[in-house]
């Protein structure tokens, strides 16, 4: 079921996914502020947990790593996934608005187009986020 | 120790390019020949070797536009060049940051503690820093251009890492 026109509420869960291994540490299992950061783009992809298992999340982030291998010509790996609650995004504030499909995508938007700025909000987001590895 | 302290100083030193004649630049090739093989003589160079293989390895993966899978820009030479020199001119006390590329193809140089303890500078092919810090509940950010010098206010906040 499409939750295209259905707003996303603060206690809902939204994943990040990984695609680079230096957007985590895998000495303390924390999320870099890299993995939130948006520039160029002023808006940034999300997926909500909404609706969906475990496993039909991952399959999501899967076609996501797919794309981007089919779009670059190298091989993307998804490492995890980056679980953020949407209260702490509308705590920066910024909005979350579907955007569909694939399913369940979101995009948050709009970041402030001054870098630095830019920043800061992508060190708060990783403050307040939990990674999870894919597992193997 | 006094002498290893004095040969850094001095390799820094070398980078500089100051002027952009036939003569300044050959002399900028002297100057960086001559740092090389200080480089590989002497053990305290090794600050140097760690910079230039971050670097290195850094845009070894991001050096073609779309590198992330997601039209992510290339970083380049220059930008390669304002990192390296921003780092060479760090004081030798403060540790050097973790690397990494942003989509827009400039550095990221990170100095991490713990979540809520970080500070990060982006550099891009002009020189120009976008820098955010979290320190407990004091938060920084901002803007300036690395020219020669790096501000205090950025040694300041590196060194609170």
């Amino acid at each position: 079921m499409s939750l295209q026109n259905t707003p996303v509420t603060p206690n809902e869960m939204l994943a990040r996914f990984v695609f680079q291994s230096k957007h985590f540490r895998s000495s303390d299992n924390t999320v870099k502020p890299e993995c939130f950061m948006p520039h160029p783009h002023q808006d940034m992809s999300v997926t909500r947990h909404r609706d969906i298992d475990e496993s039909e999340l991952w399959k999501l982030g899967s076609n996501a790593a797919a794309e981007r291998s089919r779009k670059s010509g190298t091989q993307i790996t998804m490492y995890g996934r980056a679980d953020i609650s949407a209260k702490d995004i509308f705590d920066t504030d910024l909005n979350i608005e579907p955007s569909e499909p694939p399913k369940n995508h979101a995009n948050i938007k709009p970041f402030p187009s001054e870098k630095a700025k830019q920043k800061q909000i992508s060190q708060l987001l990783a403050l307040k986020a939990h990674l999870v590895y894919f597992p193997k | 120790m006094t002498a290893a302290a004095t040969m850094n100083y001095s390799t820094a030193y070398l980078f500089s390019t100051q002027g952009i004649s036939a003569e300044a630049l050959s002399i900028d090739e002297s100057k960086k020949s001559i740092s090389n093989r200080l480089l590989d003589t002497f053990s305290m160079g090794e600050r140097s070797r760690i910079i230039f293989n971050r670097v290195v390895e850094l845009t070894s993966i991001a050096s073609v536009r779309g590198w992330d899978g997601y039209d992510g820009l290339p970083v380049t030479y220059g930008t390669h060049y304002y990192a390296r020199r921003f780092m060479f001119r760090l004081p030798e006390h403060l540790p050097l940051p973790e690397l990494s590329a942003d989509p827009d193809g400039a550095i990221s140089m990170e100095w991490y503690r713990m979540p809520d303890w970080i500070f990060s500078i982006s550099i891009d092919d002009t020189g120009k820093l976008d820098y955010s810090g979290i320190f407990a509940d004091k938060k920084v950010s901002g803007s300036s251009f690395f020219v020669e010098e790096i501000d205090s206010d950025i040694i300041d906040y590196i060194g609170r890492i």
